[in-house]
């Protein structure tokens, strides 16, 4: 009887020796990556256009409207986990603004999470400001912000789950179209967009 | 000691050193693709087989042609479940194929909206995570034909989206519950 608890407090032991080895160093690992993609609201967009028409003439179209356009954006992203409560990362993507311009914003995102413990499920903060392209002809330059929050739900060390609900500002340029014909480059003076959005969304991040 | 009893303390001390390999009977969640945002249900019948229903809006996405009237597809998929990786952590990794019927009423590549339905092959690879969430990816491409109505004539040709949204890959995000 006693030999067979021996063995038997043996066998649990075996267990906990098993159990440490396999805590890793870290609770967390310091490079990640992964896939984002939210829908979005334009709700405000403001613009400036300034242009000689083809007849001849100048036009100056300016003003701010407050309007619902659905829109959409994903990324990918590569980042490092300065700590356990910072996250330093760059994100590439594709995102449509007020529905008819599209973008290729590539972006530096600094997040803030809450809490110690990197395996719990924890709310956290990010901002979000970079640059990029739109997709017309041609080619012109964007800048692109993005402040929001979220809540991310821990499924192991290295896969989470992260929704999140950010106000996102975007200048951009458009194609411009007055009286059913597009407007050449060497014809615009000034073509400004704001779009003013907010967006809801889920990543899954390695 | 009794030997009934020696058994039963060394089943218990069996039970101890195993590793909890949990059942996966059903999962429900929400599929993003390049094609658009879908429900799905997951059962599995088996170890070895599962049985995956799907209800997909079409183009609500920026991604895919701008599209006004609405679109959707629905699929019946036949799993079977060639692979099976579990982690130490008792999270499993599945990889799975199997054929599928996908019927639905959409606007084909340059074509006018018409019904649709075809046969699928649908390739997976899901994650099931301790936590009760299960991660998957999966490219399904179908054959099928698509009707629609040209002038007054009713025209059926190769439904393209079936290949051409058939390879682009699908993340589906589920909850995993009946443990």
């Amino acid at each position: 009887m006693r030999k067979f608890l021996c063995i038997l407090l043996m066998l649990n032991a075996f267990n906990i020796i098993v159990l440490a080895q396999d805590r890793d160093a870290e609770a967390y690992p310091s490079l990640t990556f992964g896939a984002e993609w939210s829908f979005v609201a334009s709700v405000q967009s403001g613009f400036h256009h300034n242009f000689f028409s083809p007849e001849g003439y100048r036009v100056n179209l300016e003003g701010n409207t407050f309007r619902y356009k659905r829109d959409s954006d994903a990324y990918v992203h590569i980042g490092w986990n300065i700590d356990g409560s910072w996250n330093l990362a760059i994100y590439a993507g594709y995102a449509s603004v007020d529905e008819v311009i599209k973008i290729l914003p590539v972006s530096l995102r600094a997040t803030r999470f809450f809490g110690n413990n990197p395996m719990a499920d924890r709310w956290f903060t990010f901002i979000d400001l970079g640059s990029g392209l739109t997709l017309k002809r041609p080619l012109q330059e964007i800048l692109a912000g993005k402040l929001g929050f979220g809540y991310r739900i821990s499924l192991s060390r290295d896969t989470k789950l992260d929704f999140h609900l950010a106000a996102r500002m975007t200048y951009t340029h458009k194609n411009i179209i007055y009286d059913n014909t597009m407007i050449p480059f060497d014809k615009i003076n000034r073509n400004n967009i704001y779009v003013g959005a907010v967006s809801a969304g889920m990543a899954v991040v390695f | 000691m009794a030997p009934v009893i020696r058994i039963a303390l060394l089943t218990l001390a069996a039970m101890t050193l195993s590793v909890n390999i949990f059942c996966q009977p059903k999962t429900a969640g929400v599929s993003f693709s390049y094609a658009g945002i879908g429900l799905t249900y997951e059962h599995l019948t088996s170890p070895s087989t599962s049985v995956m229903l799907q209800i997909r809006a079409d183009s609500v996405t920026d991604f895919g042609p701008k599209i006004t009237e609405p679109c959707y597809a629905m699929s019946a998929v036949w799993n079977m479940i060639s692979g099976e990786l579990i982690s130490r952590n008792g999270n499993v990794i599945r990889f799975m194929n199997g054929p599928g019927l996908t019927m639905g009423v959409s606007n084909d590549f340059m074509a006018a909206r018409g019904p649709f339905a075809g046969l699928a092959w649908r390739f997976a690879g899901e994650c099931s995570f301790s936590r009760g969430i299960a991660i998957s990816i999966s490219v399904a491409p179908m054959l099928g034909v698509h009707l629609s109505r040209v002038d007054d004539y009713i025209t059926m040709g190769l439904f393209r989206n079936g290949l051409l949204y058939g390879v682009m890959p699908e993340v589906g995000i589920k909850y995993i519950f009946g443990r």
